[in-house]
């Protein structure tokens, strides 16, 4: 693990701390709360107690026989995050993030959410907690991701329909933060992802390692060696992160993160920030961005609303511009087909999201050798998603 | 060396009276109506004006501002349209102009780039709502530099020190948010809390400190303005150019609607 961010919240030029002036005192609080309450041996043992009790850690690093044999080279793991739960790694951050706000004082919290997997795990903490919650999400995600509505709903939190902008995930964060700058002193923000202003981006993806920890220690035990490649899904890139960050310093172990390419490389087409973006600020952070010219904030599209974001996360930044990670994407075609391909050999349905990693798969395990290994994160299940699914294959059929 | 925002503050001190400055969505309702309103509300006692370029991400901003901003960046509003609308004015007026930009588009067109380019088109300061004193600081010599202010803002939320610090990195004045919140009109403000909060700051700052966010009505000025230098009007006054039809009908409206706040800033019955 590398020893960044530094203490103005930079990984290398990326991150920082752009916020309006009444959130920088919040943001040292929690900076402050995460340093010491977020340390304390007490604090700790709870929260390990609670993912393993609670969450269904450690979550099972499996062998996918069937697509290893189908794909040829590499034996393919998958680090089954899907499991937990709640169905998603978003359970990691959101305990952490939930238990904090709780030793730290607050009553409320609010989150942002996409997919709604945020959104549900946030819930899922505040009622398991006894605190307020509530949750931010854009009217056309609460269009694709009804069921996750109606979760969050029966787990007492509100769900804010967000009807600004392009009435998805950057626009819930917007309107997350215009709450949290209105409430800051009674309210706890729970960001979703490695992004955000410092410290959010060094909190989630040391309550997301865990995924990578375990994993490391798993492969070890299973294969006697570190896997080749991890693969991984990343929009705000929390899942991803929290697989990378334990092997950062494995320099033989090559990461591939795997972004929305949507419907195609033009503009407002795909959400691709790391390799279509360039470097902009934007929700608290410098880090890549798609945008114009001037500045403005482009429209993304996937076929997933957790990767339907133009920002993200300033480590993925500095990992892609010192070459630590590599940055690929996967269309929203492909994407289908990954999520296809997956229930078709292993039984299992993944969400839209990793079924973007699970499309990259096929570009990479048949090119190493069937003594190594590859880690994929299966970062959610599916089953918000297949009525999504549903609609795009009658829809396709009947075109 | 003065430039003509800190000039106009130093002589609204010497002379005892209180600053008035306005927010105006550059484009909003169009770059020809910024330009002429700018001119007619100067005539109307404005003293410096700020003029927002829109993001389309305004997370500072409320309901009002987002919907401005949209609607410039929807009818094509640009940066060189800002620059161009910096130019206009700058033909007919030597009236202050204060750029309010978030960070984004001036990092994008390059740090540098953007302040000499505001500077050169007739722009005197700059408030960036997202750039706190800790992302500021590298770039003070820039500002500097092309003798723009960067105007610090200071929330109800900041600690003693950071005022302090605030007070001492801010050009030009220090902008007071009265709430924490996002911008827009509000009906009342807590009163006893704002005074509280402009009490501390004027202990702390030897600089000018304005109030900005909520006000709407002339009737809160006479609330507040024993403990601040002035105030900044904004999300109110977009309200009312929401409903004109054209040009014309805009500076009228505007100039209207300023009336009774001009003659409430400018009455000389303070009792601190």
């Amino acid at each position: 693990m590398n020893s960044l961010p530094d203490k103005r919240g930079y990984f290398g030029e990326f991150g920082g701390r752009f916020v309006p002036e009444t959130l920088a005192p919040a943001l040292e609080e929690l900076e402050k709360g995460y340093r010491t309450v977020g340390h304390s041996k007490n604090f700790v043992e709870e929260l390990g107690s609670l993912l393993t009790h609670y969450a269904g850690r450690p979550t099972p690093l499996f062998f996918a026989r069937n697509l290893t044999r189908h794909l040829g080279g590499a034996k393919i793991y998958l680090k089954r995050e899907d499991l937990t739960h709640t169905g998603s790694h978003k359970i990691n951050n959101t305990l952490g993030q939930c238990l904090l706000a709780k030793k730290m004082g607050k009553k409320r919290v609010i989150a942002e959410t996409g997919a709604g997997q945020h959104g549900v795990a946030t819930a899922t903490a505040a009622a398991l907690f006894g605190l307020e919650c509530a949750v931010y999400m854009g009217e056309e995600d609460m269009r694709r991701q009804n069921l996750n509505v109606f979760r969050m709903q029966l787990l007492g939190a509100e769900v804010k329909p967000v009807t600004t902008g392009s009435k998805t995930l950057k626009d819930a964060i917007n309107e997350a933060m215009r709450d949290w700058v209105t409430n800051v002193r009674n309210t706890f923000y729970v960001l979703g992802s490695v992004v955000g202003p410092h410290p959010y981006p060094m909190i989630v993806r040391n309550f997301q390692s865990v995924i990578g920890k375990e994993t490391r220690s798993q492969i070890l035990k299973l294969e006697g060696k570190l896997p080749k490649v991890l693969i991984a899904c990343v929009g705000g890139g929390s899942n991803s992160m929290g697989l990378f960050y334990p092997f950062y310093k494995d320099r033989s172990v090559h990461f591939i993160g795997v972004e929305a390419g949507g419907k195609g490389t033009e503009p407002c087409q795909h959400a691709a920030t790391l390799s279509q973006g360039k470097p902009g600020i934007l929700h608290g952070a410098l880090s890549y961005l798609l945008q114009d010219p001037d500045g403005q904030i482009q429209p993304t599209h996937s076929i997933s609303a957790g990767l339907d974001y133009p920002g993200v996360g300033p480590e993925h930044s500095f990992y892609k511009d010192t070459g630590r990670a590599q940055y690929v994407t996967a269309s929203d075609k492909e994407a289908l087909d990954g999520f296809l391909l997956l229930s078709k050999m292993e039984g299992i349905n993944p969400a839209l999201e990793p079924s973007h990693a699970i499309a990259h798969l096929k570009k990479v395990a048949p090119r190493l050798s069937s003594r190594d290994s590859l880690v994929l994160c299966l970062s959610g299940r599916g089953d918000k998603d297949v009525v999504e699914i549903q609609r795009i294959l009658q829809g396709s059929t009947h075109a | 060396m003065h430039n003509r925002l800190e000039k106009k503050l130093l002589d609204l001190k010497r002379s005892g009276k209180k600053a008035f400055s306005l927010f105006l969505t550059a484009g909003f309702p169009s770059p020809e109506a910024t330009v002429n309103l700018v001119c007619q509300l100067e005539k109307a006692g404005v003293d410096f004006f700020e003029i927002g370029f829109p993001f389309s991400d305004p997370i500072a901003d409320g309901p009002t501002i987002q919907r401005s901003s949209e609607a410039a960046l929807k009818a094509g509003m640009n940066w060189e349209k800002l620059m161009e609308i910096a130019r206009a004015i700058r033909q007919q007026s030597d009236v202050p102009l204060i750029v309010m930009s978030y960070s984004n588009p001036l990092f994008c067109k390059g740090w540098e780039n953007a302040i000499r380019q505001l500077s050169q088109s007739g722009f005197d300061g700059a408030i960036i709502p997202d750039l706190v004193l800790e992302e500021s600081r590298p770039l003070k010599s820039l500002f500097q530099k092309n003798n723009l202010a960067l105007v610090q803002l200071l929330a109800p939320t900041s600690s003693l020190q950071r005022m302090s610090e605030i007070g001492k990195e801010s050009s030009g004045f220090v902008y007071c948010v009265s709430v924490t919140g996002v911008t827009g009109a509000r009906k009342d403000l807590p009163y006893p809390e704002t005074n509280d909060f402009l009490k501390k700051a004027r202990s702390r700052i030897s600089l000018p400190i304005l109030l900005g966010f909520g006000l709407s009505r002339p009737e809160q000025i006479p609330l507040l303005k024993g403990n601040c230098d002035g105030f900044i009007l904004g999300s109110a006054l977009i309200r009312v150019l929401e409903n004109v039809s054209s040009r014309l009908q805009a500076a009228q409206k505007a100039v209207q609607f300023v009336h009774p706040f001009v003659r409430e800033i400018g009455k000389e019955n303070r009792h601190d």
